[in-house]
């Protein structure tokens, strides 16, 4: 107890952070790390989850690197990341920026833009899935042929399939960067504005002077979170295309989903795992690149 | 409350003489028009969902059509969900596993965000880049090991065997740090008077922020699970 | 430490029970499956009336979903536990046999020979170095749906005999909205379905082709009858246009929304097209070929007994397997999933064969091949993607199929280790 009274309180402030982490910590190693760790060691390994595992060394990684099926699927997740990104984000900050200007039914409104992202990802994809059809079943080109304009393959063609699959995944993206653009735009102090109001300067101007800038912070957790979510991209890209699993003919095949049908429709683990270590590859440098690229002062 | 002297303070507090009657008209009607076309956006919003509700009422042969109001609404569907059975099991599952790893990322997420920001320490840069290293360990790369896990710990088949995995996310620490360092001091700022009334923003932003991430955790934990579930 | 409290504690609960319960020396085996809904039933019926005639042993059924299936069981019979006897898909046969996960079947219950001449043929599958590792209670074969409303609309009397009679038949049957879009087709097409089946083992075969040599290892129908086949088969929707890949986004879902003529699906869908209001339908044998040629696939789900099973567990299992597949649990499969008999003895008795519904899946199975797949969703991915290179990028038929054929021939390569 006395040695307790003796440390300084930078001693017991490590102290009590490291009585505070230890629980936590021990879950990270034991829950995530050590697994992580187990997958790369099955990375080199040759394993079809019934039988033994062989070493195999830097076969599965030689396999991926000659696999035209792997670089194909590399090409659609930068193409997800690259599109969807950048599109969520512009436009959840515009409209949180005039949702934030707004208050008659603030509440009303901000509910509608939210719903879509508590409902289940599964269902939504389902729904899309179903617009998307030619007719006489799809709503999209039922509206099409009603004024005249020829029926568009949305879903059946390898160059429209990928924007298609992505515009479901970022409309049930948007409530959530909404939300999280609203409280970084609450947390700017009002005596800015008042103070650009009173010298007159114009809105363009506090936008890109003021209010950008203060919402760094928010922009980079936007772009680092929705990056690693269309990194991920899975879910709507499998139930939108589950009779031809990112297809057609691979076009909108993400990496996960290609780790999906490896190793639990081919259950080859060895060459899976291989395949989520270069997704995590993938995502600590995208991540740490853009983490760099917006680091800044008020973070 | 709050809301109306915000709007108090951000449409009005411009006491200007120069502004005219012209210009508040002006104004005005640049805010309906706004509010007409964030009115929109939010049908264009909900639109699928309203699709989901409206084939949720159809019967199966009509379920391919693309009217928005069936021809012949049914409640069958329903019905026949409920009475099954199974979707109360399933339900309370849901609700069971929401709940108990909700709280838990509640009180360790804001814990160890809590510690990450406030507190200076040596290792502190490489808990916080580790646990964020996490995010992006791509789950399909756990799920094997985790099932292996639960088998030797005898969790198969339990709801613990579900929720272990996700009893603190790198997410939910990430964002309570964050929202921790738009605080100067928490403990200053947070009085119990503070949280029942916010005065200021940055306390309303406590308020807000522990409200908002209660529900942001129970969403994605409800999508989680899902996800789990049909990992595992 | 915690293991043996548990142990303990669990034969403590293990020993009460026997002094309490009545049926104090029961053997339980355990019994996997994946779940869905008919076969779950079925099952339950099975060890029913199997525990009625075998009071002495209990059957405890764990049932999956089908994504967790295989790494349920691989995790579970290693460590000793889970079932004792347990459904595999036929295909897997040998990774399990190779995994160690499941024993041969005794000789004396078991006889190969009696197998041989009892079940149909394509049960042999089965067998391994003369000895019988699973054995099916049902299998799956291939039909010819048809809408019988639409077919009284355009006038058809007969469903279709051969192909030329399938194509003139769709014709009929197919409509066209004012701008040119098909709105109802004369027959559903949809590799992903169960057409990568249909063409295969049947079409092509029928265009005097043998899809793959060397007991499945080679593939073998990048030829002239591959070619004609696959023209066939595309032919349909370019030359023909009777059909639209994708046309409500999927094969059988046009049929139950009564907009598809005729249908090739499996007899796994029965059930499923009765519980549809209002849709009328017939079933035939799939048309034959050019030359009168008739073929079809078949697949099945086996039973076979774990490495797991020892000792009183090991008999009782052998008794449990013996009951899944007589003639009697057969026929209760067959009323209930609707899944066909895999013997003859049941299958081609004058009910079930002259059956309206059942008969035409039922004389499939006489000239029925099964493909043993080495990777089926792979193996399916192939012909998939042949037919959309042609549908989508425009090419050659003949390129698509070569690349269609390497793609495939890679696969069992690397699964047979060559």
């Amino acid at each position: 107890m006395s040695a307790y009274k003796n440390l300084s309180i930078r001693q017991k402030q490590i102290l009590w952070a490291w009585i505070f982490l230890a629980v936590p910590t021990l879950f990270y190693v034991v829950i995530r790390f050590y697994p992580t760790g187990a997958a790369f060691v099955t990375s080199f390994q040759d394993w079809n989850l019934l039988g033994a595992r062989t070493w195999t060394g830097m076969d599965n990684y030689v396999k991926l690197w000659n696999d035209p099926v792997f670089w194909k699927v590399f090409r659609n997740t930068f193409a997800y990341l690259l599109l969807g990104t950048p599109v969520s984000l512009v436009i959840s900050f515009v409209i949180a920026y005039h949702l934030d200007k707004t208050r008659f039914m603030h509440g009303f409104l901000r509910m509608l833009y939210f719903l879509p992202f508590m409902t289940s990802a599964v269902a939504m994809a389902w729904v899309w899935r179903w617009f998307y059809q030619p007719v006489p079943i799809g709503l999209f080109n039922n509206m099409l042929a009603s004024i005249g304009i020829p029926q568009i393959e949305f879903l059946n063609s390898t160059t429209n399939a990928l924007p298609s699959v992505l515009a479901p995944a970022v409309w049930a993206g948007l409530g959530f960067q909404i939300i999280i653009f609203m409280a970084g735009l609450r947390a700017i102090p009002v005596s800015y504005y008042e103070a650009a109001r009173i010298d007159g300067v114009g809105w363009w101007t506090v936008l890109t002077r003021i209010t950008l800038p203060l919402l760094k912070p928010t922009i980079v957790f936007i772009v680092v979170f929705s990056s690693i979510g269309f990194l991920r991209i899975f879910d709507h890209v499998f139930n939108m295309t589950t009779n031809n699993p990112g297809g057609p003919l691979n076009s909108t095949k993400p990496l996960v989903l290609m780790i999906y049908e490896t190793a639990f429709s081919s259950f080859d683990m060895g060459y899976a795992a291989a395949q989520t270590v270069v997704l995590f590859v993938i995502l600590l440098l995208v991540s740490l690149f853009q983490l760099w690229i917006l680091r800044g002062d008020n973070t | 409350m709050t809301i109306a002297s915000e709007a108090s303070g951000q449409t009005h507090a411009n006491t200007d003489s120069l502004f005219s009657r012209k210009a508040n008209k002006q104004r005005n009607m640049g805010q309906v028009l706004r509010w007409m076309v964030l009115f929109l956006g939010g049908v264009i919003m909900i639109a699928p969902i309203v699709y989901m509700i409206s084939t949720s009422l159809k019967w199966p042969h009509e379920v391919y059509n693309v009217n928005l109001i069936p021809e012949e609404p049914t409640i069958e569907n329903y019905t026949y969900v409920l009475e099954d059975g199974r979707f109360y099991g399933w339900f309370v599952n849901s609700i069971i596993i929401a709940l108990i790893t909700t709280a838990s990322n509640l009180f360790f997420d804001s814990l160890v965000g809590y510690t990450l920001c406030k507190f200076r320490f040596p290792g502190r840069q490489i808990v916080f880049i580790a646990i964020l290293s996490t995010l992006m360990i791509p789950t399909e790369m756990l799920v094997i090991p985790w099932y292996m896990m639960s088998q030797s710990f005898g969790w198969l088949d339990s709801y613990w065997g579900i929720m272990f995995p996700g009893l603190m996310t790198a997410f939910g620490t990430f964002l309570m740090k964050q929202f921790f360092e738009s605080v100067p001091d928490f403990c200053k700022v947070v009085s119990l008077n503070s949280l029942l009334e916010p005065t200021d923003r940055s306390s309303h932003n406590i308020a807000y922020a522990i409200t908002y991430n209660a529900c942001v955790f129970l969403i994605c934990h409800a999508r989680d699970c899902r996800v789990m579930n049909f990992n595992l | 430490m915690l293991k043996q409290l548990k142990r303990m504690a669990l034969g403590g609960v293990a020993a009460a029970a026997t002094l309490i319960g009545s049926s104090a020396w029961a053997v339980e085996i355990e019994y996997w499956q994946y779940f869905f809904d008919a076969r779950v039933e079925a099952m339950e019926q099975l060890i029913e009336r199997f525990q009625e005639a075998n009071p002495d042993i209990t059957v405890k059924m764990t049932h999956f979903p089908y994504a967790d299936y295989r790494t349920k069981v691989a995790a579970a019979i290693p460590a000793g536990e889970g079932p004792d006897v347990v459904q595999l898909f036929y295909g897997w046969l040998n990774d399990y046999i190779e995994a160690d996960l499941i024993q041969p079947l005794p000789k004396d219950v078991f006889d190969p020979a009696k197998i041989d001449s009892e079940f149909f043929p394509m049960v042999q599958a089965m067998k391994k170095d003369g000895t019988y590792y699973a054995l099916p209670t049902a299998v799956r074969s291939l039909a010819l749906f048809y809408n019988t409303r639409l077919f009284d609309e355009a006038g058809i009397e007969a469903p279709p005999a051969t192909l030329d009679e399938l194509v003139d038949t769709a014709k009929k049957l197919t409509k066209l909205d004012g701008a040119g879009n098909i709105t109802q087709v004369g027959i559903t097409t949809g590799m992903n379905a169960q057409d990568h089946h249909w063409w295969r083992e049947v079409l092509v075969r029928q265009f005097g082709g043998d899809p793959y040599g060397n007991d499945y290892q080679t593939v073998n129908y990048n030829n002239e009858a591959g070619l004609d086949a696959l023209n066939f088969y595309v032919g349909l929707e370019k030359d023909h246009k009777v059909t639209q890949s994708g046309f409500m986004d999927e094969p059988q879902a046009a049929f139950k929304g009564g907009r598809a003529g005729m249908h090739i699906d499996g007899s796994f869908r029965i059930g499923s097209l009765n519980k549809v209001r209002g849709l009328k339908w017939g079933v035939a044998e799939l048309p034959a070929g050019p030359d009168g040629k008739k073929s079809n696939y078949s697949s099945y789900w086996v039973n076979g007994i774990t490495t797991k099973a020892e000792g009183e567990k090991y008999d009782a299992a052998v008794k449990f397997l013996d009951f899944l597949t007589s003639d009697e649990a057969m026929q209760v499969w067959l009323d209930v999933v609707g899944e066909l008999p895999a013997k003859p003895s049941v299958g081609l008795v004058e009910k079930n064969a002259n059956d309206p519904t059942y008969g035409p899946f039922i004389r499939g199975l006489e000239y029925a091949n099964t493909t043993k797949f080495a990777n089926e969703s792979a193996q399916r991915q192939a012909l998939m993607d042949m037919v959309a290179r042609i549908d989508i990028e425009g090419q050659d038929p003949t390129e698509s199929l070569n690349a269609a054929a390497a793609e495939e021939q890679k696969i069992l390569d690397e699964y047979y280790g060559k």
